[in-house]
């Protein structure tokens, strides 16, 4: 067992050294001054870079985006075009077929519930986002930490799969996901009400 | 959930942090500051109320109250230890799934021959239910077997009661801190199967699930218990007194008393004095000796004088706990 250490850190900007503010759930600290993102990191306040994709939207929020690979009794699923006929989709990938599987978890306050419906609509409109050129814009609170995306990642795919996953429970037992290359990304929302649009998408919630 | 109080690490001055927060703001300074919590498994301690003393007399009023005050100061007091027993607190969401099978069965009207009207029950297929699990995970567990403790309410204590970080020298030189026999593997094990229970798939002929904890919040609470150790005579009686509120939570002290020769032989004398002289004086001593015998035992049974007139020690349940 590890030693007993509890550690309190002040939140301090690494970049100037300014003091940050945060909510109590949240695991990456935004400075309020330089915009600089900032995590806690076996004790240590570390970087953590975010990208923040272009699109509509005023609000922008906090994902984390993985490439997944999928192990079920068919085999090892690795790109959209064998993805797509697992979930029944009859929407043909095309030149994007060949695509690794991409996966946005959403990392910001949302019920579990909202969270997998939401990032279940993403995996299968497999949106492709280009980069903004802003730098350091403030986004929502991240109250995700990255070590617990993969607990999610499994029923986000599991979700999308509706058919075998009700009908076969080898299916199930056999079927485990794999997350790589994890990293924060934003995504411009507009907000209406209690809602979140996206309009390049379709996607509310 | 626990309430957990650090120092600042700016101001020096006491800072709260809820059990699951990731950060808190200091009221003095105001600070913000995060809990480096992926560094190890945060010891919290809840600290001690009750001294030696405390303990001691939280025991002796219990004695007094059930058993009288005579049976009280029959024992002796010979010792005590404070012990700090380590549980596992888990704090987090559940998250996973579970799939049911379920057989499923509809009643079908039929009518025979004679044209009476019959129902039957028909098995139809089979119900496939695939559901999502994503609960609030608030659990804590003993960190080994401590029945010998009795039933001490650490769990409930931990979320009410304000927890501080174990000072490892100054618990150790105030009592006994013991080690967890039960190892984290085996606690995340238990509070998923309690989740995965209220999950409901009672009545399926089966079931396969996955469910593991998120944004976990994993400590091992210490708890302070007293130890005590009372003897009558040639037996111990250990007792257990919870050291933050000064509930006895364990003890058991029989009730036992020894009787005196003299009292039984002076009143069968006296009866027999009493119907050899005259009749009278016969039925008066035999009342009187009635009367010794319900202010001595409390009753007038057959078992009870019999035990009074031949000396034999009165036990019973006495004083119990746990």
């Amino acid at each position: 067992m590890a030693d007993a250490f509890v550690k309190i850190v002040p939140l301090i900007c690494g970049r100037c050294s300014q003091r940050m503010t945060a909510q109590r759930e949240q695991v990456v600290y935004q400075c309020g001054t330089c915009g600089s993102s900032w995590e806690l990191r076996a004790g240590l306040i570390s970087a953590r870079p975010v990208i923040h994709l272009s699109g509509k939207g005023a609000l922008l929020l906090p994902f984390w985006n993985a490439r997944f690979q999928m192990t079920c009794e068919v085999g090892n699923v690795v790109d959209l075009s064998g993805f797509l006929p697992l979930c029944g989709s009859v929407k043909q990938p095309g030149d994007k077929g060949t695509q690794p599987l991409m996966l946005n978890i959403p990392a910001f306050a949302l019920p579990p519930h909202q969270a997998v419906k939401l990032a279940r609509n993403m995996l299968v409109r497999f949106p492709v986002f280009g980069q903004s050129r802003a730098v350091d814009k403030p986004f929502e609170a991240v109250t995700l930490a990255e070590s617990d995306i993969h607990t999610l990642a499994e029923l986000i795919v599991l979700s999308a799969i509706v058919e075998k996953r009700r009908s076969n429970p080898n299916f199930l037992t056999s079927f485990s996901v794999q997350l790589y290359d994890s990293q924060l990304v934003t995504i411009p929302f507009d907000r209406d009400g209690n809602r979140y649009n996206q309009v390049d998408l379709n996607l509310e919630v | 959930m626990a309430t957990i109080v650090f120092k600042c690490p700016l101001c020096g001055a006491p800072f709260e942090f809820t059990e699951g927060d990731h950060v808190s703001l200091c009221q003095f300074c105001g600070a913000t500051s995060a809990i480096a919590g992926d560094t190890g498994i945060p010891r919290l301690l809840i600290p001690e109320r009750i001294d030696l003393n405390d303990a001691r007399a939280a025991l002796r009023k219990l004695l007094a109250n059930e058993g009288g005050s005579e049976f009280a100061a029959s024992f002796n007091f010979k010792g005590g230890t404070l012990y700090f027993l380590p549980y596992w607190r888990i704090h987090g969401k559940a998250i996973g799934w579970q799939w049911s099978e379920r057989e499923t069965y509809s009643e079908e009207v039929d009518y025979d021959e004679k044209g009476a009207r019959c129902t039957r029950q028909v098995k139809g297929p089979n119900e496939r239910i695939f559901s999502l699990i994503a609960k609030p995970l608030d659990f804590a567990s003993p960190a080994g077997d401590f029945t010998v403790f009795g039933r001490v309410r650490a769990g409930l204590a931990g979320s009410v009661l304000k927890c501080e970080v174990m000072d490892y020298p100054s618990a150790a030189a105030r009592g006994v801190v013991v080690d967890p026999l039960k190892g984290v593997a085996q606690a995340r094990q238990e509070a998923l199967a309690m989740s995965l229970e209220s999950a409901g798939a009672e009545g399926s002929i089966r079931r396969e699930s996955r469910v593991k904890i998120s944004s976990e919040w994993l400590s091992l609470l210490y708890y302070p218990v007293w130890s005590l150790q009372f003897a009558r005579g040639d037996s111990m009686y250990p007792v257990v007194v919870d050291a933050v509120n000064g509930e006895v939570v364990k003890c058991h002290f029989p009730l036992e008393k020894e009787r005196k020769c003299f009292l039984p032989l002076a009143l069968i004398s006296l009866i027999l004095l009493g119907w050899t002289t005259m009749p009278v004086a016969g039925v008066a001593f035999t009342l009187l000796a009635a009367f010794i015998f319900k202010w001595q035992t409390g009753s007038l049974e057959i078992s009870d004088i019999v035990k009074l007139l031949t000396g034999i020690p009165e036990r019973g349940a006495g004083v119990k706990r746990g």
